[in-house]
């Protein structure tokens, strides 16, 4: 393609991304981004020149570029102007933005203004579920929108404004007597552009002390330490990041890896882009100590592509880090301790938060998990023992280091130490990100923290941990929220998001939207995931729409229980959390949409 | 050597093999469409799952990817397993056409044969299903039904394991997932008719074969393609005297499990040749056998100097015949063959030799003649016997020709024609690039009035007066097989792995075709 083969600098660009993997193709899915902001859109003679660069066949380069929501292969606009459609927002107008941006573009969502400058469409959970409804253009986040701010947004970019991220609100008031650390520099200390914690304020407040400390311990120790303070990983699944540091070959054979899982996209999450765009460099220093206990020397952190924003606070992050020494050849004049970070994009794939996924999209691919076993500390990325830790996981770990594991056992309870970054969000007073200790109830978060319901609102019910932690009645608003607990709910902690469900928004439409987002996000590698969150939308929109049958419900859980254990990963499971606790807490609601369709069904 | 217990019994295996490769060589099919022994592990169908008893606790995993280790317990059918592939059905079947009246794969599909076995004899979906291409021109011998596709990926990585480029992919995400190829650009591998092979389902379909027959109706013949020296296994569907499709055998010794397109869709034409020669013929005139064999004798008593030129697609029976027919006569003879014209093969299994019988042709000693010496040999020659379809011209022409041969452009000009067989016709065994011996049986009748080349040979050699000579290719073979050693040997007792030197005839393992 002329057009790019005549840019020196892209394909210098793309020389460069490959030269960050051990294995180039790891670059393909940061080379279509390069491409496609050249172009908009991916034609045929790009992917065919992409394949060229890659020494492959375009064939495989559409096979990736068809799995990620963010590529296109049809034209768009100049500009892309994408509404987040998850609860959280839909909660709060997302739908009407949606149907405004349509008038005023003269278009339906997923189509391009006439004039060529705008494409309009709808995101699944853009991660910005306490700042609803989000907007996202260009992929530069605009936060609590309304129709006058998303024709404002549109009107900018017309008039050919750069687009730019809009500056994060003032974090919510912490609740008296809980003691911060996760989000206690942010506050105190955030005097950077963007209000993130800078690399000067991050040193003069304690900065990088952790990493100087763990260099100057054995990697063993720190794992101990680690271990000892009983973190539990922030991802999901709540793992203990200590013993799965600990699965790591104390010897090495072949290159070790630690990959930083920042694909946040569980609907109602959204602590880790928190993290990152405000203290990127606490990141940066849990990675280091994470690498250095594992013996890893690249880090590779995996962000999802929609957080444009935040890959380049962290990237910025990193290159001061490089600069100063906390990160490359001797960190810290620590001899033979070298370590270096690379920011990868993904581009719009829940699944890629799905540890395997992951890897298999940092390798350039299409983000389908991979059997287990092999585990990742046996054959991770590129067949080499790797760490998958979240965000927030890193960020606990330089204050364990610095402060001990009986510091941080001190907080939270005894199964579950330390903080969390809990987020609410719904149609709440003050929706928001609340570092809380681990077992704080709903009830808190909601009426204390957030400060209750809205005037004219009131809880139906709430999703106690992200999507896939399904749903729980009002009358369960004191369950503690923590691993254990949730497990014996039929729920999980997950990943500590919490969105209330209002009577506007109601509960089969909150349901649907979870059903929907699992309809769409499934990779489709095994067939019982891949049917059957298909099957379970359609029938889930039959209770919406009219003709469902009270025996629907049946095939419904019947359809899980065939895919429940049956795949490769664990994504039926996150699919039963709203359809099975949904049936099981609210089936009068399911049991009343059937008799209304029925007597609406007989009047007319 | 560690040992499972595979349904009650103590199976050993190797360390490293996985449980379904442990059940397959010992005979047991545990139901599978993604799993191929050529090509890489996914683990997606979900299919295979069985029950494993331990170590560790009572569980369903996937026989494919889950390593035997020592002490395993595993069934392979039990009530959770049925329950498992029931649910795993009827969410292949969900969005699935169900045009298995029409479709070509019926008869020999898994999903079929699987859902028979274990599906539900009702289903629950009360939705449209899926619409998507149905015809899909993927590549010169494949149409693609994308609603017929389980999305096994089968094909994709037989074209990135096996043939080397991703040519088809899985695109889009989750239940929009289709197989496809890029743009307009088709898959352009050699091997392409594997892809319908592997397609457990209807998804990939040969053309050649569309709407040819229902596959009940074939009658399959182990043989031995003779398109190139490789000599892969092949299976020749018939049906009516007709060959209706070519298939690929599996033989881990030769071909593995697949082969090139040129042996499977060049064959339809090789074994029904235009313009066959059908009628023996004496100066221009119909005869029958005898009179022919006659000629040919009282010619080669009278006058010796013969020149055979042999075929290289004749079997290694025909050959000794040949060698035993012409061995007893006073004049000089000479056994030749026309050097074989190679092309660039490439590295997977085609060897660029088109002929099926060189080695065998050279283990004989048979003389191998480059242009110049074949018109060396010719003009030395009073006689020329040409067995060889691809020699073209005599130059010179010895005073008597004889042509034997499926087709020949020297027959007008013959002296005597014997028309010859295919090698779909024929018993008997080819010796391939390896010197690995290998039995072809008759798939198909010659027309009445052809007698054959074995036949051909023995009424040359009877009307010569030779004794002793071999009636059938097994006996032919028994006698050629004492000549190297090979005592043992019978030809139905053939191994598939016999090899001509060296380590022979070592008895090969059992495969079913994956």
């Amino acid at each position: 393609m002329i057009a790019l083969d005549g840019d020196a600098k892209l394909s210098a660009r793309i020389d460069e991304l490959k030269s960050w993997y051990p294995d180039p193709r790891a670059a393909l899915i940061p080379a279509l981004h390069e491409v496609q902001k050249k172009l908009q859109w991916l034609p045929d003679d790009a992917v065919v020149w992409v394949a060229g660069k890659f020494d492959t066949t375009p064939a495989d380069v559409e096979a990736v570029i068809t799995f990620y929501d963010m590529f296109h292969r049809s034209p768009r606009g100049k500009h892309e102007v994408a509404v987040c459609r998850n609860l959280a927002c839909k909660a709060t107008g997302a739908d009407e933005i949606t149907a405004c941006l349509e008038k005023k573009l003269g278009v339906r969502v997923g189509e391009t203004s006439e004039d060529g400058e705008i494409s309009l469409s709808t995101f699944e959970c853009l991660g910005g579920c306490t700042e609803a409804p989000i907007v996202a253009a260009d992929w530069y986040y605009h936060r609590n929108v309304d129709a006058a701010k998303a024709e404002k947004i549109v009107d900018d970019l017309r008039a050919g404004k750069p687009a730019a991220q809009e500056p994060r609100g003032e974090e919510p008031a912490a609740k008296d007597g809980v003691e911060l650390y996760l989000t206690r520099r942010m506050r105190e200390h955030g005097d950077g552009p963007g209000m993130e914690v800078s690399l000067d304020a991050y040193l003069k407040s304690d900065g990088y002390k952790a990493l100087e400390k763990a260099l100057s311990m054995d990697r063993d120790a720190v794992i101990e330490e680690v271990k000892e303070s009983g973190l539990r990983g922030r991802g999901g699944a709540g793992f203990p990041t200590g013993v799965k540091w600990g699965f790591m070959p104390k010897e090495p054979k072949k290159p070790h890896y630690l990959a930083v899982n920042a694909d946040e996209s569980e609907p109602g999450t959204c602590k880790d882009r928190l993290l990152i765009e405000r203290d990127p460099h606490s990141l940066i220093e849990g990675c280091a100590i994470s690498a250095y206990a594992i013996r890893a020397e690249k880090i590779y952190i995996y962000i999802r592509g929609e957080y444009l924003y935040a890959a380049e606070v962290l990237q910025r992050a990193i290159e001061e880090a490089r600069e100063k020494g906390y990160l490359g050849k001797n960190v810290m004049g620590k001899e033979g301790v070298h370590l270096d970070a690379f920011v990868t994009r993904g581009a719009g794939a829940y699944i890629c938060g799905e540890e395997t996924a992951m890897m298999e999209s940092l390798e350039g691919k299409r983000g389908h998990p991979r059997p287990k076993p092999p585990f990742p500390a046996q054959s991770g990325l590129w067949k080499s023992p790797t760490t998958v830790n979240n965000v927030e996981t890193l960020c606990n770990v330089p204050y364990i280091v610095l402060k001990g594991a009986k510091w941080y056992r001190g907080m939270g309870n005894e199964k579950s130490p330390g903080n969390l970054l809990y987020q609410v969000s719904g149609k709440v007073k003050r929706p928001g990100i609340y570092e809380m200790p681990l077992g704080t109830t709903a009830k808190t978060l909601i009426d204390e923290c957030a400060g209750g319901m809205l005037e004219g609102y009131e809880m139906v019910g709430y999703n106690p941990g992200g999507a896939s932690a399904g749903f729980f009645p009002p009358s369960m608003v004191d369950v503690a929220l923590d691993h254990d607990t949730m497990k014996e709910k039929k729920s999980m902690l997950g990943t500590g998001a919490i969105t209330v469900v209002d009577q506007k928004t109601g509960m089969l439409p909150a349901i649907d939207a979870f059903i929907s987002f699992f309809e769409h996000e499934t990779c489709g590698q095994c067939g019982p995931c891949r049917e059957g969150c298909g099957w379970a939308h359609r029938l889930m929109r039959r209770f919406l729409t009219g003709r469902a049958k009270i025996e629907d419900l049946d095939v419904m859980l019947d359809l899980l229980d065939n895919a429940v254990g049956k795949t490769i990963c664990v994504y039926p499971e996150a699919l039963a959390g709203p359809v099975r606790l949904g049936i099981e807490h609210f089936r009068d609601e399911f049991e009343r949409a059937v008799r209304e369709q029925r007597s609406a069904a007989s009047t007319t | 050597m560690p040992k499972i217990t595979l349904n009650g019994e103590e199976v050993e295996f190797q360390e490293g093999q996985t449980v379904i490769e442990v059940a397959t060589e010992r005979g047991t099919v545990v139901p599978h469409y993604c799993w191929h022994p050529a090509l890489s592990v996914v683990a997606s169908c979900r299919i295979c799952q069985v029950e494993i008893h331990g170590p560790g606790p009572k569980r369903l995993a996937t026989a494919c990817n889950t390593p035997a280790v020592d002490g395993m317990v595993v069934t392979t059918e039990s009530d959770d397993v049925s329950k498992a592939r029931a649910g795993n059905l009827e969410a292949l079947l969900l969005n699935h056409p169900l045009d298995c009246p029409i479709c070509d794969k019926a008869g020999e599909c898994w999903l079929q044969d699987y859902t028979y076995e274990y599906g539900a004899s009702t289903g629950r979906n009360d939705f449209p299903r899926r619409k998507l291409e149905k015809r899909k021109d993927i590549a010169d011998h494949v149409l693609l039904d994308q609603e017929r596709c389980i999305l096994c990926t089968r094909c994709v990585r037989f074209l990135d394991d096996y043939a080397k480029k991703p040519e088809l992919v899985v695109t889009s995400r989750g239940e929009r997932s289709t197989i496809d190829i890029f743009a307009d650009q088709k898959v352009t591998s050699e091997y392409s008719g594997n892809l319908a092979d592997i397609c457990p389902v209807g998804a990939l379909t040969l053309k050649e074969f569309r709407f040819v027959n229902r596959v009940w109706y074939l009658r399959g013949t182990d043989s031995v393609c003779p398109s190139c020296s490789r000599g892969c296994s092949i299976t020749l569907d018939v049906r009516d005297n007709e060959l209706n499709r070519v298939r690929p055998r599996t033989n881990r010794e030769v071909n593995g499990w697949f082969i090139c397109d040129e042996g499977r869709f060049g064959l339809l034409d090789v074994y029904h040749p235009g313009g066959r020669l059908e009628h023996v013929r004496v100066d221009g005139d119909d005869a029958v056998l005898e009179v022919a064999a006659r000629a040919i004798a009282e010619r080669l008593k009278a006058d010796g100097d013969l020149l055979v030129l042999a075929s290289p697609d004749a079997t290694n029976e025909e050959l000794f015949l040949l060698k035993r027919v012409v061995g007893g006569l006073d004049g000089k003879a000479t056994l030749a063959f026309a050097k074989v014209e190679t092309a660039d093969g490439d590295d997977i299994l085609r060897t660029g030799e088109p002929a099926a019988n060189v080695a065998g042709l050279r283990f004989q000693g048979f003389e191998e003649l480059d242009a110049a010496a074949l018109k060396r040999a010719l003009g030395a020659a009073k006689t020329a016997w040409v067995l060889d379809r691809n020699v073209h011209a005599l130059d010179p022409r010895p005073g008597f020709v004889v042509v034997q041969a499926v087709t020949s452009a020297l027959a007008d000009d013959a002296d005597v024609v014997l028309p010859g067989g295919t090698v779909g016709e024929k018993e008997g065994t080819l010796t391939n690039v390896d010197e690995r011996l290998q039995r072809i049986r008759p798939a198909l009748k010659p027309p009445a009035t052809v007698p054959g080349d074995f036949r051909a040979l023995l009424a040359v050699g009877e009307a010569l007066g030779v004794d002793g000579l071999p009636r059938t290719p097994g006996e032919a073979f028994m006698a050629w097989a004492d000549t190297f050693g090979g005592t043992e040997l019978t030809l139905a007792g053939l191994p598939r792995d016999g090899l001509l030197r060296g380590e022979a005839a070592a008895p090969a393992a059992k495969e079913k075709q994956a």
